[in-house]
């Protein structure tokens, strides 16, 4: 019997295996790349999907942004290893730079992005430029439902995760700040990192969660502004300052950031607080540009990162899972049964510039 | 026959005057330096003009958008931004101020004196040039962190607890960092201005019975003024719109300056607010104005030749034993400004964690990340390529403007002169949305294409290149060219075999300047350049914005040796020294 009649009764049953227990469809061998389609488009599970395949396979490439494609390495060579024939191709740059050229472009008549992906309020700046078609992938099914947008033109990627971080040579075990209330305490008084909560970002977030959490809000703010804080505008500079001992406590950073810098130095002494009032949780979303030049492999591509495979990845990653049911292993992004203080869809995205006005006032005029 | 020679001896209004005028106007000369103008002319004001009409309307440039002054109103209704504007201008002088007293000095004592190793000592105070605004910030902010910072730890560990702390987030820290990367700038764009100096003229000075600082001070350093004020003028307006150093030390500090305001309008606000970081940018202009208009008055009128026929040497003052405390203050100099802030960004390349310095855990991951990732060796590629093709290009081209501008007579030349200086009133981070707006509908297919980005380079580079090359045309004595015209020369014969060999130096100095300015360009490359026509600096970029600072580091290190072995191979064969003089 030919290879093709040998494995694909196996592809069959493989599929059925993964289709059944929702778990990782194992990528068939090299050797028989026909079934490896054969096999992840069951995964997926319909003959739509297959032919969704074939024509992103015509399309041959997939457009798409990220601050950090190295990290995503893992990602892309899992998604061409299950989809040959199709390369993802990467445009670097933060989302407030790409949705800039994007807009632009489309001005002109020019199209040259696949998929869009960014934090809520870069995702919201190209929505109201009307640069989304209007894709809402048959995986979202699996993701929670109070991560989806109620517009219908976007998709959640991963959650961001916010709570606090300590630097564990400063602050013995046992003398961490347990929420955001401990932070009030004189000892903490110079010690605090926060990054600038203005125009938006993490912080922004963050804070507007603290301000409408009832026993927290605008008075706690006043008095945490007079702690004396450290305030910067990179994460970057905050962390490395945080981590070499600069800082005892900072607000600002996500889990991702904690799981990225653990990765390269497993005994850095940094530690995540889960505060008790609660972690602040902000979507980054993913859309379909609109008019994007390979419409089908986008399709694919977004499919895959909201299947149950793609979202581990995301896991192993350091980002939060949208999709229900994703087993995580860093405890850091662990969202299950984790008390919400504010969950970021970019609801608030229009009260931004009044939010900023609040927090300068609040944390910079003396 | 007598009548009609009467009759032409009249003279003859002509009902067609204004052609005959226009005509003798048309010289080959000036057909030439008109289309230079006009060329130049097109690549700043072009993408200048669609980021200010972008800022008279409400979308980002590029789109359409409806007429609004909200921009204007916002920027200018606002006292805090006369203070803030205040606050940076005073800052900018100071710096400026002090940066210039220093890289004049550190110039003289490498180019005039007898000090020992002074070609050495050239290459040592320049390095600071050759790293990043943003490392050599962040390098500061590893020493001077009030806690955590490396000198302040040192100074505790050998003085006691009660040791003095420097603290960089300090208005004092600004100025210092400002200053430092200020002062190698400054020195690298005068140190060959100092190199031309006629030694008659000194001679003249000294056997009237003047002192070596009398003559330092009313002879050569008048006689450097083009060069000097040049260079001091680019520094300053740098500091009106740099970023780095205001939003890494400055927002901590709570000391706020023009550039965190520009800064906000584009990372604070979305979308990023276009047209209120251009609103803003125009003070920058009106400053940059006022600023060539004082210049032009305090050169008006006097000459600056010091190159001429009689051949040249610059006369080496002998200081005696002083020579040995010159080259200790320009290693020490060398050591504060470059050692100590790459000491840390070397420690980074090759630390697991930045700031985390553990020699037991030292590793080389950082340095085999860059150098197997195949995107950081394409852009590699790409700016060895593009940067040192437009570099070139850039300072031939800013060979004929200065030319143009301070040895002819052509009407345009002042229109020139000002077009000359707009690319640098633009702030920083807001170049690469105008470039982008301005080039997307072009007829002429650069969009996408490494065109584009050799264009922006272009465009950004003419400033300096201009102020560079001016300095030198200025001190080029008219009689060399005369000379050249009597016995017969055309005026491109005399341009490459007289002014071009005296200008070289100046040229591929120039060159190497704009180089390194171009591969460390970020914004314009980020919004201008896509997947394989990256350049290094959005790797670089790709790091910084992923938390791989450490990565970030190995990078810089490697643009680090990549850019002093250039120097190097320059020098030593013999590029960077003059054409026809002794030198």
């Amino acid at each position: 019997m030919t290879a093709r009649q040998f494995f694909a009764p196996l592809g069959v049953l493989v599929c059925l295996l993964a289709a059944g227990c929702g778990s990782t469809a194992p990528i068939a061998s090299s050797q028989a790349p026909a079934s490896a389609a054969a096999a992840s488009s069951a995964a997926t599970g319909s003959a739509a999907a297959n032919a969704l395949y074939e024509a992103a396979k015509k399309e041959g490439e997939v457009v798409v942004n990220n601050q950090d494609p190295d990290r995503d390495k893992l990602a892309v060579d899992t998604f061409t290893k299950r989809y040959p024939g199709i390369k993802v191709t990467w445009q670097v740059g933060r989302g407030a730079d790409i949705s800039s050229k994007l807009i632009t472009q489309a001005q002109a008549n020019m199209y040259t992005h696949d998929v869009y992906a960014s934090g809520p309020h870069d995702a919201d700046a190209m929505r109201q430029a009307g640069m989304f078609a209007p894709y809402q992938s048959p995986e979202l099914s699996a993701v929670r439902p109070d991560f989806l947008d109620p517009n219908k033109t976007l998709m959640p990627l991963y959650v961001l995760v916010y709570g606090l971080t300590v630097n564990t040579n400063q602050v013995p075990a046992g003398q961490e700040p347990k929420s955001y209330k401990d932070l009030l305490d004189p000892k903490w008084k110079g010690k605090i990192a926060m990054q600038d909560p203005r125009g938006s970002g993490g912080t922004m977030t963050a804070l507007i969660g603290i301000s409408k959490e009832s026993s927290l809000g605008m008075d706690y703010l006043q008095k945490l502004a007079g702690q004396d804080m450290f305030i910067g505008r990179e994460t970057l500079q905050l962390m490395t300052d945080l981590i070499r001992g600069e800082h005892a406590a900072m607000l600002g950073a996500s889990a991702g950031n904690l799981v990225a810098e653990r990765d390269k130095n497993p005994s850095a002494p940094f530690k995540q607080i889960k505060p008790t009032e609660g972690m602040v949780f902000t979507l980054n979303w993913m859309g379909l540009v609109k008019n994007a030049p390979h419409p089908n492999a986008a399709k694919l591509w977004i499919d895959w990162r909201l299947s149950q495979e793609g979202q581990e990845i995301l896991a192993k990653e350091g980002l939060a899972p949208v999709r229900s049911g994703v087993k995580v292993e860093r405890d850091e992004i662990n969202t299950d049964g984790v008390k919400i203080l504010y969950l970021d869809t970019g609801q608030d995205a229009d009260r931004l510039p009044e939010y900023t006005k609040l927090w300068d006032t609040t944390f910079f005029k003396k | 026959m007598s009548d009609t020679l009467v009759a032409r001896a009249e003279p003859q209004v002509l009902p067609w005057g204004w052609r005959l005028r226009l005509n003798a106007a048309l010289t080959p000369a000036n057909i030439a330096m008109g289309g230079i103008t006009l060329f130049v002319a097109f690549l700043v004001l072009y993408p200048l003009g669609t980021l200010l009409i972008g800022s008279f309307l409400t979308a980002t440039p590029g789109r359409t958008g409806t007429f609004t002054l909200q921009n204007y109103i916002s920027a200018y209704t606002d006292s805090a931004t006369y203070r803030i504007l205040l606050t940076t201008v005073v800052l900018a002088g100071v710096k400026t101020i002090l940066a210039t007293l220093l890289a004049v000095t550190f110039g003289l004592i490498v180019v005039r004196t007898d000090t020992p190793l002074r070609r050495l000592l050239e290459l040592l105070i320049a390095v600071p040039f050759f790293v990043p605004p943003i490392l050599e910030a962040i390098g500061w902010i590893m020493l001077l962190s009030p806690k955590a910072g490396a000198l302040n730890v040192a100074a505790q560990a050998l003085f006691g607890p009660g040791a003095p702390v420097f603290n960089i987030y300090s208005l004092g820290g600004m100025i210092w960092v400002l200053m430092l990367n200020s002062t190698a700038f400054i020195f690298l764009l005068v140190v060959n201005a100092l190199r031309s100096m006629d030694a008659s003229l000194e001679e003249a000075a000294f056997a009237s019975g003047a002192s070596s600082l009398q003559v330092a001070l009313r002879v050569t350093l008048p006689l450097m003024a083009p060069a000097i004020l040049g260079a001091a003028t680019l520094s300053f307006i740098r500091a009106l719109e740099a970023f780095e150093v205001p939003v890494l030390i400055g927002l901590p500090a709570k000391v706020f300056v023009f550039p965190n305001r520009i800064y906000a309008a584009i990372d604070y606000d979305r979308p990023s607010n276009y047209g209120l970081a251009t609103s803003l940018g125009v003070s920058l202009m009106v400053i940059t104005l006022v600023l060539i208009f004082l210049q032009n008055r305090i050169m008006r009128g006097k000459q600056y030749t010091l190159i001429s026929g009689k051949g040249y040497q610059p006369r080496i003052i002998r200081l005696g034993p002083a020579r040995y405390a010159a080259f200790a203050l320009c290693i020490l100099f060398f050591v504060v400004t470059a050692v100590l802030p790459i000491s840390q960004l070397l420690a980074g390349s090759l630390s697991r964690t930045f700031g985390l310095w553990d020699p037991a855990s030292l590793t080389l991951s950082n340095y085999a990340r860059i150098f197997t990732d195949d995107q950081m060796w394409r852009g590699l590629r790409n700016t060895l390529l593009v940067g040192g093709v437009t570099a070139l290009f850039a300072m031939v081209l800013c060979s004929f403007v200065a030319y143009v501008i301070v040895r002819t007579k052509f009407a345009g030349r002042r229109f020139l002169d000002l077009v000359s200086w707009l690319p640098w009133t633009v702030p920083g981070i807001v170049v690469g949305v105008g470039m982008l707006a301005a080039y997307i509908r072009f007829p002429v297919h650069v969009y996408g294409t490494v065109f584009l980005l050799g264009i922006a380079f272009v465009t950004g580079g003419i400033p300096l290149g201009v102020r560079l090359m001016s300095g030198i045309m200025m001190q080029i004595g008219a009689e060399l060219e005369e000379s050249a015209r009597v016995h017969g020369a055309q005026w491109g014969q005399t341009y490459r075999r007289v002014l071009l060999p005296l200008a070289r130096p100046a040229l591929l100095a120039g060159a190497l300047i704009l180089f390194v300015t171009f591969s460390r360009a970020l914004s314009s490359v980020v919004l201008l350049s896509g997947p394989g026509t990256e350049l290094l600096s959005v790797v670089l970029f790709k790091y910084f914005n992923a938390g791989r600072v450490e990565a970030v580091c190995a990078l810089a290190m490697l643009m680090l040796v990549i850019n002093l072995v250039g120097l190097a191979i320059a020098r030593r064969t013999g590029f960077l020294s003059a054409g026809g003089g002794h030198l």
